[in-house]
C-alpha cells in the first residue's frame, strides 16, 4: 500500500468503518511508515473535535406550536382528498 | 418552503385523534419491532393518528434537526422554516416508513434531501454571488457561532476559538462533503446510513470525508 491510498483509509479506521482486509493492509502500512502514523493520529485529532461540535439546538418558543398548526393542516387536508365528493362516490367532473 | 415563519399566526384547530380515515393496519412485525425499538413505537403511533406521537417526535428530534439546517442554510429564521417543512414531510409521509429502517436515518434523509435542495434554489445562489461581491459588508448568512454553553469557562478562549474557526471550516465545505462529515460525526449515522441519507453509496460517502477531512487540515492547520 502506498501512502496515498493509506491517507484515504484513515478517516474510516477512526470511524471503524473499514473492512477487515483493508484494516489489516492499512495496519501493516502504518507498520513501516512513520508519516502516515503521524497523519493519522492528526486525522483523529480532527475528528475528535468535529465529534465535540453540538448535535442539538435549543428550540425557539413558538417553533413546535407553528410546526403542529402545519402539521393540522396537513391532516385536514388528507382528510378532504379522501372524502368522496358531494352527492357521490367519486368526483368524474370533466375540465 | 413553508410561507409562515415561526412568528405566523396560529390558531389551535384540533385534528382527530385515532382518526381511522388517517390511520393503517399495523402489521404484527411491525408490532414486535415497536417493543423492541422506542422510535418505532413512535411511528406506528403516528401511523395511527396519534398527533401526540407527532409532538413527541418533534421534542425529541427538531433540536438535532434545526443544529443541521442551521449549519447547511445559516440562517436562523430559514433554518427554523426548514425544521418546520421536515416534520411536515415526516408526516405527510409517515405511512411510507417502515419499521426496517432506522428511523434517526429516514428523519435524516428528509432533512438532509430539504436541506440540499434549498441550497440549490436559484434565487439562493443569485443571493450568495451578490453578497460575495460586497466585501466586508456583515453577510446575513456568516457560519453559526457555537452555542455557549456547550464550552465550558475553563476551557478559555483558545478552545472557543477553535469552535468558532470549525465552524467556519465546516460550513466553507461542499454541501454532500458538510453533509457527510456531520451526519457521520455530530449525529454518529454509520456510513451505510449516511449513503442512504445523501443517496449515494458507501464508497461515495468515504470520498466526501476523505475530502471533507483534508480540507479541514487545511483550514484549522494552526489550530489542530
Amino acid at each position: 500500500m502506498r501512502c496515498r491510498q493509506a491517507q484515504r483509509l484513515m478517516t474510516p479506521t477512526v470511524d471503524n468503518e473499514l473492512e477487515p482486509r483493508q484494516q489489516h493492509a492499512l495496519d501493516q502500512h502504518l507498520t513501516a511508515c512513520a508519516a502516515c502514523r503521524q497523519e493519522l493520529a492528526a486525522t483523529r485529532t480532527l475528528l475528535e473535535v468535529v465529534a465535540r461540535l453540538p448535535a442539538e439546538m435549543s428550540l425557539p418558543p413558538r417553533l413546535e406550536e407553528v410546526t403542529l398548526h402545519r402539521m393540522r393542516d396537513a391532516a385536514r387536508a388528507e382528510r378532504s382528498e379522501r372524502r368522496p365528493a358531494p352527492g357521490g362516490e367519486a368526483c368524474r367532473c370533466r375540465p | 418552503m413553508a410561507p409562515a415563519g415561526v412568528h405566523g399566526k396560529v390558531s389551535h384547530m384540533r385534528t382527530e385523534p385515532g382518526d381511522p380515515a388517517l390511520a393503517a393496519p399495523v402489521p404484527a412485525e411491525a408490532t414486535a419491532r415497536a417493543a423492541a425499538d422506542p422510535d418505532v413505537a413512535l411511528m406506528l403511533r403516528l401511523q395511527a393518528g396519534d398527533e401526540s406521537a407527532f409532538q413527541d417526535l418533534f421534542r425529541k428530534y427538531a433540536p438535532r434537526v434545526l443544529q443541521l439546517a442551521r449549519r447547511f442554510v445559516g440562517s436562523q429564521a430559514q433554518a427554523e422554516e426548514l425544521t418546520q417543512d421536515v416534520f411536515v414531510q415526516i408526516f405527510r409521509f409517515r405511512h411510507r416508513y417502515k419499521p426496517q429502517s432506522r428511523l434517526v436515518t429516514w428523519i435524516f434523509t428528509i432533512a438532509t434531501n430539504l436541506c440540499l435542495n434549498e441550497l440549490r434554489r436559484p434565487e439562493r445562489q443569485l443571493r450568495v454571488d451578490l453578497w460575495d461581491r460586497r466585501d466586508g459588508e456583515d453577510r446575513p448568512e456568516d457560519p453559526p457561532l457555537p452555542d455557549p454553553a456547550a464550552v465550558t469557562a475553563e476551557e478559555g478562549a483558545a478552545t472557543r476559538e477553535l469552535a468558532q474557526q470549525l465552524e467556519a471550516a465546516v460550513a466553507a465545505l461542499p454541501p454532500k462533503q458538510r453533509a457527510a462529515l456531520l451526519l457521520s460525526r455530530v449525529d454518529g449515522l454509520a456510513y451505510r446510513d449516511v449513503g442512504e441519507a445523501i443517496g449515494c453509496s458507501e464508497g461515495a460517502v468515504k470520498a466526501l470525508l476523505f475530502r471533507a477531512t483534508q480540507a479541514l487540515k487545511r483550514s484549522l492547520r494552526d489550530y489542530v
